[in-house]
């Protein structure tokens, strides 16, 4: 992990097209202003650790993950016309 | 076309079945394409076919299961490459998280799956501050355990699809 020491007002450049700003610094918390391009999604780190894993809670192999459900109770797909 | 090796046996589909999620699922990018299958004896929870991986699938469900009053302000970004013309072309399902009793499934109402009807694509977003969870109870559920004797409405509301610039 590189380690950089920035003060307030000073950013860093990723790549090409990102730029993080530290806005402002009180006490332990750190506020950060990030520029970016729009198709690229930024979140809280915690936030999107919760959607990966309820995703793979949820993930439903039929074997017992994610509280499978007994094959029995599901019917067929039933097609109408062909 | 022919699916194989799904728990539902072999599935027939059309191409205009199929829905896309062109980043796939939060944390799972390979899982792209999807058939929603009704579950009839389930009802109202359906069921989100893999396509890329048949032995793979996802117990769903409309939100206002578990919220009634569920609601997502969507800007532009969260609707990029969506063509969104209007909310009304929207629709919104949670991934469900079954443990043991289906009164004890939760639904994901933090990481809800928006898709555009017409097009079938759609995109997995991420509702932050909103304070919802990621492991929601069912509404009805919800309330006998606040003590509520009301026996709430079991048929999942439409969330309100808040328009913001789009």
């Amino acid at each position: 992990m590189l380690v950089l020491s920035r003060k307030r007002d000073q950013s860093i450049i990723v790549g090409e097209s990102i730029k993080i700003t530290v806005v402002d610094v009180r006490g332990d918390t750190v506020q950060l202003g990030i520029e970016a391009p729009r198709q690229i999604t930024i979140y809280r780190e915690e936030i999107y650790d919760a959607i990966r894993e309820a995703n793979q809670e949820a993930l439903d192999r039929g074997d017992g993950n994610g509280g499978a459900l007994p094959t029995a109770d599901l019917p067929r797909r039933k097609r109408g016309g062909d | 076309m022919d699916l194989r090796g799904t728990r539902f046996g072999n599935l027939e589909f059309t191409e205009q079945e199929v829905l896309e999620l062109p980043e796939g699922l939060v944390g799972l990018p390979k899982l792209k394409r999807f058939l929603i299958l009704d579950l009839a004896e389930q009802a109202p929870f359906r069921w989100l076919q893999s396509l890329d991986e048949p032995a793979v699938g996802f117990l769903i469900a409309e939100p206002g299961l578990f919220d009634p009053t569920y609601s997502l302000a969507l800007d532009d970004h969260d609707l990029r490459g969506l063509a969104v013309r209007s909310a009304t072309e929207l629709t919104v399902f949670v991934l469900c998280t079954r443990r043991g009793a289906w009164s004890a499934t939760t639904g994901n109402l933090l990481g809800p799956v928006v898709v555009h009807t017409e097009t079938r694509r759609g995109r997995q977003l991420i509702v932050e501050d909103a304070g919802y969870s990621t492991h929601a109870p069912l509404h009805q559920v919800a309330k006998e355990a606040a003590g509520g004797r009301q026996f709430a409405a079991h048929a999942g509301a439409e969330p309100i699809l808040r328009e913001s610039g789009v």
